[in-house]
């Protein structure tokens, strides 16, 4: 009479942790193992595993014909975390183990040959679904990243601690880990010395979480300065703590620049394929786009980058997700981060540089050129060039502002646009008689009069397109925050048109 | 090489002995066999001013370029030039707008268009009595090797060779070497002691004993008259300095006129805040008196660097 026991188990699908239900039916036969329910490699190799870690853990050894069934049968299941899972199944199937709660318990684990349980990625994942559910977690130790909070979490160290009634078996995880990283390690923007207008740029780009790139000649401080970035970003708060921790916990990525709820900075090389920027692999995981979720996106060396991956971060940018499609369906990964680039202005770098001579031709500069005014054009709102610190402000004689000047700066901003947005929203009935995206959001920015005088100019005479004029009017309206004004006036919009994007032409 | 990108108009092949094969260049010792040209061969037996300079240019080099061509148009002088981008296509599209015939000698075949950015003036300069001239035959293609002795035709069509702006190394260099050894005059525009794109052409003054300097507009005509005996028939239109600037829009406007600067540069000379000086700039470049660089430095306009520089009667 064959005895059949149900076992709740996950796996990672994307980013998030999918319930499967596993059957474990025991009758006589050959001793062995067999899997049904399109389980991969990964899995079937764990009844080996699982084989050897019995007799390893002081239980008996495996005498009898198993049959393990995975449900929905009809999705691929990857992974090793069905090793545990499997192992309680058999034990409680063969009667070494008593099946009381079993049902009210989500178990997950890999296991080793002598019966340790080890830690696999995703654990965030799983702590959601078991609390999404209502079901005590029995997972191997790991880093959860400081987010049990209701969860019923139990961690176990290796399979012997079966040997206890299930209600006993692991220690509860505490929730007080890993909230200790101090920003004492941040770089921090008093360290780079000068550089005023790049750090008034990027402060400006912090606040309004605008898209900008940064051009200047090699050894100027670009990779410097926008490492400082998000030492002046507001912290995450708890829903964005929550994604960007889903999104590192199911990479098996370091953890520690979210710790302190930081905002993610992520530099992807130049080199880095479409699969490996946008997510993708096998099983398919989320690329640099989405661990850097929450946070900021920083391309070096802009012009270097493949055309065709600069092309693919379109979408996400957009729509701030990313869509991956495979056989088996569609992942969708959460993208929505702020675009930080930098470039040399010419392919050796000192175009434009009084220190040293520029070895490329005119036809060089502008291919050059060209790449940067690419793809990405309509997703960088701003652009701010970098020219060489003086000895003086290397030694520290000049001006020097510090990432805390600047981060409360950005937090007023935000707090004031935020302000300035819901009484827009209280005061204005709609766009009655406003046709057109443009000008719907010149109405929205508060445009004064003489600042819409100042766009017709730039429109009429300067050529200024429509895509321009909207990201100049974004820029000008974060300027504006920044002085606590609700009208956007002409000098907001002066000193947004000196950081535009894709200007500077002599014939 | 497909037929979009061969320039279209009548073609001759001039031979020394030919009426119309230039007597300048019959001077010179090593005399092209022939002379490939596109449009008006006439053109070639007119009296002009060869105009050159870098194609880095900036709006300095491009300014004095169409000084060079004003002042060349206004006495009645064809402009002679290479068609590369920057200070040369600056020359010769400010003679086409003045009505001013001219003559491009191209390194490549002159039926080929290059550069192809230059399409459009080079077929303005066949309608409208101008030439494209090359001493290499039809339908050869631009080479490295193929631009000095294209130098050296420009050089030789003309009594005068003006240098606008050349940084260090150049290929103004040998074109100057060609002026002098053909006896061509030299005229060559100063740049700032601070200009990386200004080395070339003031090394040229120093090093080239018949260089002379050309430091503003009278200057530079009164050479022209005493080269070519001819008089300014035409008036050039004095642009005056508007006034009622501010006072930072004074200082930056001075500060450009040495060379160009990066923003960041000119807050910190003036001990300005950053972002005062990045609305001043972009007030002076809406109003067309300052112009931003592809490198991101600012510069004077060319009309700017024009109305420094009016005729003074």
């Amino acid at each position: 009479m064959p005895h059949v026991v149900s076992v709740k188990t996950a796996m990672l699908w994307g980013v998030e942790a999918r319930l499967v239900q596993m059957e474990v039916s025991v009758s006589s036969g050959l001793p062995g193992v067999a899997v049904v329910g399109r389980a991969d490699l990964a899995v079937g190799e764990g009844r080996t595993r699982v084989r050897c870690a019995l007799p390893a853990s002081g239980f008996g050894a495996l005498r009898k014909s198993v049959t393990v069934s995975l449900s929905p049968a009809d999705m691929k299941k990857t992974g090793s975390s069905f090793d545990l899972p499997m192992a309680v199944g058999i034990l409680v199937a063969t009667e070494q183990m008593e099946p009381e709660g079993l049902d009210k318990c989500l178990i997950v684990g890999e296991l080793s040959l002598e019966g340790e349980v080890l830690p696999i990625r995703g654990l965030v994942a799983y702590v959601e679904l078991a609390q999404r559910e209502g079901l005590r977690l029995i997972c191997p130790q790991g880093d959860a990243f400081g987010l049990m909070g209701q969860a019923d979490v139990r961690y176990v160290t290796s399979l012997a601690e079966f040997h206890e009634p299930l209600a006993q078996v692991g220690y509860p995880a505490s929730s007080a880990c890993s909230e200790v990283t101090s920003a004492s390690g941040e770089a921090d923007f008093a360290d780079v010395a000068g550089q005023e207008l790049a750090k008034r740029a990027l402060c400006i780009a912090a606040a309004g979480g605008l898209g900008i790139i940064m051009v200047g000649p090699p050894g100027v401080g670009k990779t410097m300065l926008a490492r400082c970035l998000p030492s002046i970003l507001p912290e995450l708060d708890d829903r964005e703590y929550f994604q960007t921790a889903l999104i590192y916990s199911v990479c098996g990525a370091e953890g520690e620049c979210v710790a302190g709820r930081r905002r993610p900075f992520r530099a992807p090389h130049h080199s880095t394929s479409v699969a490996g920027l946008l997510g993708g692999g096998r099983p398919v995981m989320p690329g640099e786009v989405s661990l850097a979720h929450n946070g900021v996106l920083f391309l070096d060396e802009l012009a270097e980058f493949n055309r065709l991956t600069l092309q693919a971060l379109r979408q996400p940018l957009e729509e701030g997700v990313v869509r991956v499609t495979r056989v088996e369906g569609t992942y969708a990964f959460p993208a929505r981060f702020q675009l930080v680039a930098a470039s040399n202005p010419c392919p050796c770098g000192h175009f434009g540089d009084p220190a040293a001579t520029c070895t490329c031709s005119e036809t060089a500069i502008r291919s050059y050129q060209a790449k940067l005014a690419g793809p990405l054009i309509d997703r960088i709102d701003m652009s701010v060039t970098l020219e060489r610190p003086s000895a003086d402000e290397l030694l520290g004689r000049g001006a020097c502002t510090s990432s805390s000047q600047l981060r409360s700066v950005v937090e007023e901003t935000r707090e004031f646009a935020a302000w300035r947005a819901a009484r827009f929203e209280e005061t204005t009935p709609g766009f009655e008689g406003v046709h057109g995206k443009l000008a719907q959001s010149l109405v929205r920015a508060g445009v004064d009069d003489e600042a819409a005088r100042l766009v017709e100019h730039m429109s009429e005479r300067r050529g200024v397109s429509a895509r321009g004029l909207s990201s100049l009017v974004k820029v000008a309206r974060v300027i504006a925050d920044m002085d606590g004004s609700e009208r956007l006036g002409a000098t907001h919009l002066l000193e947004a048109f000196g950081f535009r994007y894709g200007a500077g032409e002599v014939i | 090489m497909s037929t979009s990108m061969l320039l279209a108009g009548p073609r001759h092949e001039l031979h020394p002995g030919d009426d119309l094969y230039p007597e300048l260049l019959l001077e010179v010792p090593d005399r092209p066999e022939t002379l490939y040209v596109v449009g008006d061969p006439e053109a070639l037996g007119r009296e002009s001013v060869s105009i050159i300079g870098a194609r880095k240019a900036t709006s300095y080099g491009v300014a004095c370029a169409q000084l060079a061509a004003d002042a060349a148009s206004e006495m009645g002088l064809q402009v002679v030039s290479g068609a590369a981008i920057g200070c040369d296509q600056a020359a010769q599209r400010r003679a086409i707008q003045r009505q001013t015939p001219t003559l491009a000698v191209l390194g490549s075949g002159a039926d080929v268009v290059y550069p192809s950015g230059a399409r459009d003036m080079l077929d303005t300069i066949v309608a409208c009595r101008g030439a494209v001239v090359s001493i290499h035959p039809w339908g050869t293609p631009p080479a490295r090797w193929t631009f000095p002795k294209r130098n050296a035709v420009i050089a030789a069509l003309s009594r005068c060779l003006v240098i606008c702006e050349a940084g260090m190394p150049s290929g103004t260099f040998s074109t100057a070497r060609y002026a002098e050894d053909y006896g061509r005059e030299l005229l060559v525009f100063p740049g700032s002691v601070f200009s990386p794109n200004s080395v070339g052409s003031n090394y040229i003054i120093a090093s080239q004993p018949g260089a002379l300097p050309v430091w503003d507009r009278e200057c530079l005509e009164i050479a022209y008259s005493r080269i070519y005996g001819v008089l300014r028939h035409e008036g050039p239109a004095a642009p005056s300095r508007p006034k009622g600037l501010g006072v930072l829009e004074e200082r930056i406007l001075g500060s450009l006129q040495a060379s160009p600067c990066p923003a960041g540069e000119l807050a910190a000379t003036f001990g300005a805040p950053v972002a005062a000086v990045t609305r001043t700039l972009s007030m002076l470049e809406l109003d067309g008196r300052v112009v931003r660089l592809r490198d991101g430095r600012y510069s004077l306009s060319e009309r700017e660097f024009l109305s420094h520089n009016s005729y003074r009667t």
